[in-house]
């Protein structure tokens, strides 16, 4: 790896370490698991601790396997993903929730898909992830899902098909167990009321605005448009379901952590529609911003704030929020 | 390439938005009783300390057709006090930037957003809001448009009055930035500014030395006389009629609270210990700018004036030695560096402009430098005794296991 992004990996283990310490509320909830383990307060914090030390290596090997002139872009998407991925497990309402377990085999995931190696692990990953976490199947998995019909589509291998084909059907198969020996809940927590949501969507509306023009311009160039239609369809499973149980972190938290991982995915494959749209947006936004540093740090107010929770409870009184 | 008023007004309107941000995160609509209370003093009383946002207060009541004495209204006065605040504090930065060259805009941009940052979140959040320091800062803010616009220097003389007489710890905090920006004019002017500058910085540091130690001193003397009509006005102007009784106590009947803050010291010491661990990267950039600063001037009077700017904040010694507000002095020491840096590109000080610009380059270029936006967030915003909510939390938690202090 060269020295620059080594230098970047350190800088982001030590941000996590801070994350951790800032975040961190030392509270274990009740949350539904197949396992009594998995429940408990010290194997919940292994968890996390592998979970961090796992999104360190996928964020080293998109790194490694992101084309020299988008080493910067990619150093930003990885800086972006860690202001939502970071904190979201550590705060009080997400410790201990099986979606931990879901992501560290979904990252595993989206390693085997950056480097091309280790491909027929992935159906057994699949239902791993299927039956610790069955809600996995429409954030998690899907997205592995998109991913794999996009190398479908790309490298026109009947494999890639078949794995996501049965990728979907082992999550399914994991839901249909969990269901089954009775511990399948949705775990939905209540961290954010709907005013709060509605008025972080308000204050996101750049974001969606950039997402939905950067998706019209790779439909408008894409000739074979499927791939990028599953892409950008397979991330609304957990935004809808999520938003329908009103668990509204999760929606902030899966809606931009589903994107970024796909947008930095495509980086690393050089899709080349992908590319010319990308440097058009990143252009036009640094045109507006004085620094793309903003782009990063504005969500994270949110997150720190309102989604990990406020240090301090007083009453909320702002326009009623 | 935009011109500069295109690039101004983006840049004021990404911060506008970003600060818009944070005040709807950090706001929890609450008037804390401290901050309340400060209401109920008033020069009807004598020339007393901390007196004079009451007697504003107090004046307001007289002269409005509505009764100001009664929470519900402070809540809203604080809202529309805190927002004229933001308003000069952007001012500040549109000023800043008009007057800045184009090609020290960027590092310019970066201690803009992070003062305006830190500042809205601290004055937004319930432990500052309506704060006494929030007017203390304006005031600094206002001195430092004098200084760099280089008119009616003389008034520099009842600003800074008026920032002792909001409080008197204004000599500590935030006084620096008038006082060292006249040192600054001082050194560059020639020998007639010397005189002016002299003149002003002189009778200003005398008078507002002497106010401070009248209002320290001498100025509570009628306390038992007076204090059951203040109890009664803190009573109508705080939440639920609960009033803070130590600010009274100390204030009214000047009771010295040192013995029973030991404690809190200790806790101060060992919040102050991780603040400073986790705030390396941003205290090892301050070093290497001052320390290329040392190294590139020649004449003994530049290196005399740029001494005085980088241990200005030294004034705050006093209060960190002595007091336990750490929150306040962190928010302080930050807001001086940033606004005599900031004033002194304005000014034109070609040699800040140039070291400033050489140190934005040198980290922008490291690969981790973006994240040096992320990273601030956590820290804000600061409270009062404790510095922020994030070293609340580390000390309790260490002080669990050690036991250093005893709540």
């Amino acid at each position: 790896m060269r020295a620059d992004n080594k230098k970047f990996i350190v800088a982001m283990i030590m941000l996590a370490i801070v994350e951790l310490l800032r975040f961190f509320d030392r509270t274990l909830l009740f949350h539904s698991a197949p396992m009594g383990i998995l429940q408990n307060y010290t194997f919940a914090k292994i968890l996390l601790g592998i979970y961090m030390i796992v999104i360190m290596l996928l964020f080293a090997i998109m790194l490694t396997k992101t084309d020299m002139a988008y080493q910067k872009d990619m150093r930003y998407l990885i800086a972006f993903i860690s202001v939502f991925a970071l904190p979201m497990f550590a705060n009080l309402n997400y410790f201990g929730t099986m979606d931990v377990v879901a992501l560290i085999i979904g990252m595993i995931m989206i390693g085997i898909v950056c480097i091309e190696k280790y491909w027929i692990i992935m159906p057994v990953m699949s239902l791993a992830m299927g039956i610790i976490c069955p809600m996995s199947l429409v954030t998690v998995a899907a997205l592995i899902f998109a991913l794999l019909f996009y190398e479908y589509i790309r490298t026109k291998k009947k494999q890639f098909i078949a794995y996501a084909i049965v990728n979907i059907l082992l999550s399914l198969l994991g839901l249909a167990v969990s269901r089954k020996m009775g511990y399948f809940t949705t775990d939905s927590m209540y961290a954010l009321s709907l005013k709060k949501f509605l008025f972080v969507c308000l204050l996101m509306i750049p974001y969606a605005i950039i997402a939905i023009k950067m998706m019209m311009a790779i439909l408008n160039r894409a000739g074979k448009k499927s791939a990028y239609i599953c892409l950008f369809t397979a991330g609304l499973p957990a935004i809808l379901v999520y938003g329908l149980l009103a668990d509204y972190s999760r929606v902030i938290f899966y809606g931009f952590i589903y994107y970024l991982f796909a947008l930095a995915v495509l980086l690393i494959k050089q899709d080349q529609i992908v590319l010319v749209v990308y440097e058009e947006i990143r252009e036009r936004i640094r045109a507006r911003l004085p620094f793309m540093g903003l782009v990063i740090a504005y969500p994270f107010i949110v997150m720190c704030f309102w989604v990990s929770g406020p240090l301090e409870l007083f009453a909320e009184t702002f326009v009623g929020l | 390439m935009m011109d500069k008023k295109t690039e101004i007004r983006n840049i004021m309107l990404s911060n506008i938005i970003f600060c818009f941000a944070i005040a709807v995160c950090t706001y929890q609509g609450v008037v804390r009783s401290y901050n309340s209370t400060m209401l109920a003093l008033s020069y009807r009383y004598g020339f007393t300390s901390r007196s004079l946002l009451g007697s504003i207060y107090h004046l307001l009541n007289d002269i409005l057709p509505i009764n100001m004495m009664d929470y519900s209204v402070v809540l809203v006065f604080a809202v529309i006090v805190t927002a004229c605040f933001y308003a000069l504090l952007f001012y500040f930065m549109y000023f800043a930037l008009k007057r800045c060259q184009e090609e020290y805009f960027k590092p310019l941009v970066f201690i803009l957003f992070l003062l305006n940052v830190v500042t809205v979140a601290t004055f937004t959040s319930s432990y500052n809001f309506f704060r006494v320091d929030l007017f203390m800062m304006a005031v600094a803010i206002i001195s430092a448009i004098v200084m760099i616009k280089d008119k009616a220097v003389w008034m520099m003389l009842p600003i800074s009055c008026i920032g002792v007489m909001f409080h008197q710890g204004f000599v500590f905090m935030y006084f620096n930035i008038a006082l060292v920006l006249l040192i600054c004019r001082f050194f560059d002017g020639d020998k007639k500014a010397k005189i002016k500058y002299g003149v002003v910085f002189a009778l200003t540091f005398a008078i507002c030395s002497g106010l401070f130690l009248w209002f320290e001193l001498f100025s509570r003397t009628n306390g038992a006389a007076i204090i059951n009509d203040v109890l009664a006005d803190a009573r109508a102007v705080s939440l639920d009629g609960h009033y803070h009784s130590t600010l009274l106590q100390h204030e009214v009947l000047g009771v010295d609270l040192a013995e029973d803050e030991w404690e809190w010291h200790k806790m101060n010491i060992m919040q102050m210990g991780f603040f400073v661990v986790l705030s390396l990267p941003w205290i090892w950039i301050a070093i290497d700018f001052f320390k290329g600063i040392f190294k590139g001037v020649n004449s003994r009077a530049d290196k005399i004036k740029y001494f005085f700017v980088a241990a200005g904040a030294l004034t705050m010694l006093p209060d960190y030695l002595l007091k336990i507000d750490y929150g306040r002095w962190v928010m302080s020491t930050i807001a001086y560096y940033a606004i005599v840096i900031v004033s002194l590109v304005a000014m034109g000080d070609l040699f800040i402009c140039k070291r400033l610009l050489e140190t934005y380059e040198k980290y922008k270029s490291k690969s981790w430098s973006l994240l040096l936006f992320v990273y601030p967030i956590m820290f804000i915003p600061f409270n009062d005794v404790d510095i922020d909510g994030f070293m609340q939390q580390l000390s309790a938690w260490l002080n669990g296991i050690v036991g250093f202090f005893s709540f």
